[in-house]
């Protein structure tokens, strides 16, 4: 107990300390008054992460990060999503260190999650291919002489190409019916790397299209492995917490925004928060983004539930979208304005759910699983129930 | 085998295995958990006999009867205290006995007024002589109870009812009308508000009587509903003569009394609903398996999996609210709109899956809901004319929407 409670305390003390500096430093006011420049909001932020050593949050003590684990991210994140946090945090400091475990054990990319920890390499993630698709039916990708190992192909929707020293290229590549095929290296910036800009939906991200031209990888940094879908889940469950938990913040914000609005703006004598309309639509607004918050906290737990992971991509993006596009209807005319800070929620919005999986795919494996334990239960079911912890 | 079992009187056969206060003493959830489920299955088969898991086992008539032996058997005031004849379970022990309750998917109990509305109140805030005469029966079922809370002209807007009741002497004199008054067909008491001060405001003036249906001058009319069953009534007060001893906790304190007994449990309430709803769930897949459906089986249908995720998806939801809502309870911290954030969740999402299983149904849905030849023996279609009630009843939707906003995000009234 004593040591639940040691846990519990540090994740007060991280809760604390992020929604302290992360509202100091809330980027909303400067992007809604439009002009600012994205770029240079993340390498504030990036800073600002590093001196409170974010980067290594999920870095094991042992290569100097803080073995937080996923409840310890998910606080981070949330409060990351609520504050509009800027930089590339979730491939530097969720996707790297995830992939520099599965390298580890085989004795790949040795030095990578130390050099995270200490900010040294900063990652920006290359998953997605032209297709778009994330797990990918063919591989685009290729790598040629593995002792002085050249990766050519290209990836799209780099997020802060600007301020990565090494793009983290990664292939998934379906094979069969429950493999895939992983193929990750992190390249160096630079020669044989070429990143080309592209517009930003969400305003607040920077993006670019990379082309690698037989850019030169440090030998032993080449991962190509076959992994079950089951195991590809595990990897990436921190992955989807993470990306979960931005989504509440930004659910929060939105919500919190939409509430402040209502109780201050009147129309026919009154605050129009006291119109039913407004009433049920933000009261609707708040019950999913309690459930979101509720299944995200499961998933980050990581216990007994199979379905916690899709529930909480599904709650989350549910959440998040419903309350910013509640945001934008509440201020009427207002909610459309670049002037408003709704859009920004809208777009952030719209750019986590697509991370890593559609909220379709997402919905698809969840109804499979539920389907399959109940027509054909391959062991006799577990009562997680009330009371028995 | 304890002495409160053999006070079992209606014959209910033998219960091998331990007891219920050997079940109770168990020092391990898990045990208690695992003893819990096997007593409730072993009684329940034996009480039904070759009814089990059919309708019959949910009329009235079993209802009552299992409910009685439920209760002498000693599962009752299962968080009352030892001294008044309770269990002393602790709050996550009675959320266990609910769920494993639900998950043998025994039938509804009828006295859930009595056991879950008027003991907690009266054991806080009944004189000693209202404990002395009312706990001990409510505890073997003897006494059923029903609520007189609503009224025609007091719905949503509870705090706008008329009854009244006039002191004369050693008597209240109590008249006017109460509607959809669950189980006032079957009652013995009714828990009635009614106003005693109308020159006090709305939720001032009200206070709590306890009616003897048998009383000279009440009128129970049955009211049919849309399940074909007539579960709810319309209750007359004739200038009834209610002994001013049966006044709970003080003249216009009545308001105050209702919130309260509103919130007794909020620790238990929904647990034994999830767990009904996630069955129900499971028995839809089963159901949709085995139905054909646009050339080939309901459960392939991209569209009623569209659905299915939907519903399970929310179903986990609630699942973790409930225990949230435990956790809450049992560490004494004050409800929030949580309770209304389940409420309107639950019923609008067991509806949503009883509309699907009529979707599915195809032109089966024409089987009336106590037609045996139906699936399920119209189960289905009696459950998804129910739910429609489910939206309306302990506060509609609407109300639960409001008390979200303006008691979670502080909207204005």
């Amino acid at each position: 107990m004593t040591g639940d409670f040691a846990a519990q305390d540090e994740l007060q003390l991280l809760q604390d300390s992020a929604r302290r500096v992360l509202a100091d430093a809330c980027p909303l006011k400067e992007l809604s008054a439009g002009g600012a420049d994205a770029v240079a909001i993340a390498a504030r932020h990036w800073q600002l992460a590093k001196a409170m050593g974010w980067p290594g949050l999920m870095v094991p003590e042992s290569a100097g990060g803080a073995g937080m684990g996923c409840r310890g991210l998910a606080i981070l994140a949330e409060e990351m999503g609520a504050q509009f946090f800027c930089g590339p945090f979730l491939a530097t400091a969720v996707v790297g260190p995830a992939i520099a475990a599965l390298a580890g054990r085989r004795g790949r990319m040795t030095g990578l999650a130390r050099a995270i920890a200490e900010g040294a390499t900063v990652l920006a993630g290359a998953a997605v291919p032209a297709g778009g698709q994330w797990i990918a039916a063919a591989p685009e990708l290729g790598v040629e002489n593995d002792a002085a190992p050249r990766l050519s192909g290209t990836r799209e929707l780099v997020e802060h190409p600007a301020l990565a020293t090494h793009f983290l290229a990664l292939e998934i590549v379906r094979r069969g019916a429950d493999r895939v095929g992983l193929l990750a290296a992190p390249v160096p910036a630079g020669t044989g790397v070429v990143s080309v800009p592209r517009q930003a939906f969400d305003v607040s991200c920077p993006i670019a299209s990379i082309r690698f031209e037989r850019a030169a990888v440090a030998p032993g940094d080449v991962l190509s492995v076959e992994l079950s879908l089951d195991a590809l889940t595990a990897l990436l469950r921190p992955v989807h917490v993470a990306i979960a938990a931005e989504l509440v913040g930004v659910a929060q914000s939105a919500l919190d925004r939409a509430v402040a609005y209502a109780k201050e703006r009147r129309q026919f004598g009154q605050p129009i928060g006291a119109f039913q309309a407004i009433k049920h639509r933000l009261a609707d607004a708040f019950v999913l983004v309690a459930n979101a918050r509720l299944a995200v906290r499961q998933a980050a737990r990581g216990d007994d539930e199979p379905a916690s992971v899709e529930a909480a991509r599904l709650l989350a993006a549910e959440a998040a979208l419903k309350a910013a596009g509640d945001y934008i209807q509440v201020q009427g005319g207002m909610g459309i304005s670049w002037e408003s800070d709704a859009h920004l929620h809208l777009k952030r919005a719209r750019r986590l759910a697509a991370a890593f999986g559609t909220s379709q795919g997402f919905r698809q494996a969840l109804v499979d699983r539920f389907v399959a334990s109940v027509l054909s239960p391959p062991v006799p079911p577990v009562h997680q129930g009330a009371g028995s912890a | 085998m304890t002495c409160v079992e053999t006070a079992a009187p209606d014959a209910a056969p033998a219960h091998p295995g331990p007891g219920v206060q050997a079940i109770v003493e168990l020092p391990d959830d898990a045990q208690f958990r695992a003893a819990v489920r096997d007593w409730l299955d072993r009684a329940l088969r034996a009480l039904a006999g070759a009814d089990f898991g059919r309708a019959a086992m949910h009329e009235m008539r079993f209802r009552r009867r299992w409910e009685d032996h439920l209760c002498q058997a000693g599962w009752s005031g299962l968080g009352w205290p030892r001294r008044h004849g309770g269990k002393e379970l602790s709050l996550p022990r009675q959320a266990i006995f609910h769920e494993e309750y639900a998950r043998l998917q025994a039938p509804l109990p009828v006295n859930m007024i009595g056991h879950g509305i008027v003991g907690p109140t009266l054991l806080l805030y009944g004189s000693e002589e209202q404990k002395q005469r009312f706990l001990p029966p409510l505890l073997l079922n003897r006494e059923v109870w029903c609520q007189g809370y609503s009224e025609p002209g007091a719905g949503s807007d509870l705090a706008s009812l008329t009854t009244r009741a006039v002191r004369a002497d050693r008597f209240y004199r109590l008249s006017g009308q109460k509607i959809w008054t669950s189980f006032a067909n079957v009652a013995d008491w009714c828990f009635v508000l009614a106003r005693t001060d109308p020159a006090q405001k709305r939720h001032g003036g009200i206070s709590v009587l306890l009616v003897d249906l048998r009383s000279p001058g009440v009128t129970v009319r049955p009211i049919r509903q849309i399940t074909g069953e007539a579960d709810y009534n319309e209750v007359f007060f004739d200038d009834v003569r209610v002994p001013a001893e049966n006044l709970v906790g003080g003249e216009n304190n009545g308001w105050g009394i209702a919130m309260a007994a509103a919130g007794f449990e909020r620790g238990t309430y929904f647990a034994p609903r999830i767990v009904r709803l996630q069955a129900e769930l499971e028995e839809f897949v089963r159901l949709a398996a085995a139905t054909p459906f646009e050339g080939g089986r309901a459960v392939d249908h991209p569209s009623v999996r569209e659905h299915l995720a939907r519903l399970v998806v929310d179903v986990h939801a609630l699942r973790l609210n409930v225990q949230e809502i435990l956790h809450q309870a049992t560490s004494g911290t004050p409800p929030g709109a949580e309770g209304s954030a389940v409420k309107l969740l639950w019923s609008e999402t067991h509806q949503r899956l009883l509309d699907l299983a009529m979707d599915i149904l195809g032109p089966h849905v024409q089987l009336g809901p106590q037609e045996p030849a139906a699936p399920r023996e119209g189960r289905w279609q009696r459950d998804y004319l129910w739910t429609r009630a489910e939206t309306i009843l302990a506060g509609t939707s609407e109300i639960m929407r409001n008390i979200i906003a303006e008691r979670a995000l502080g909207l204005p009234r």
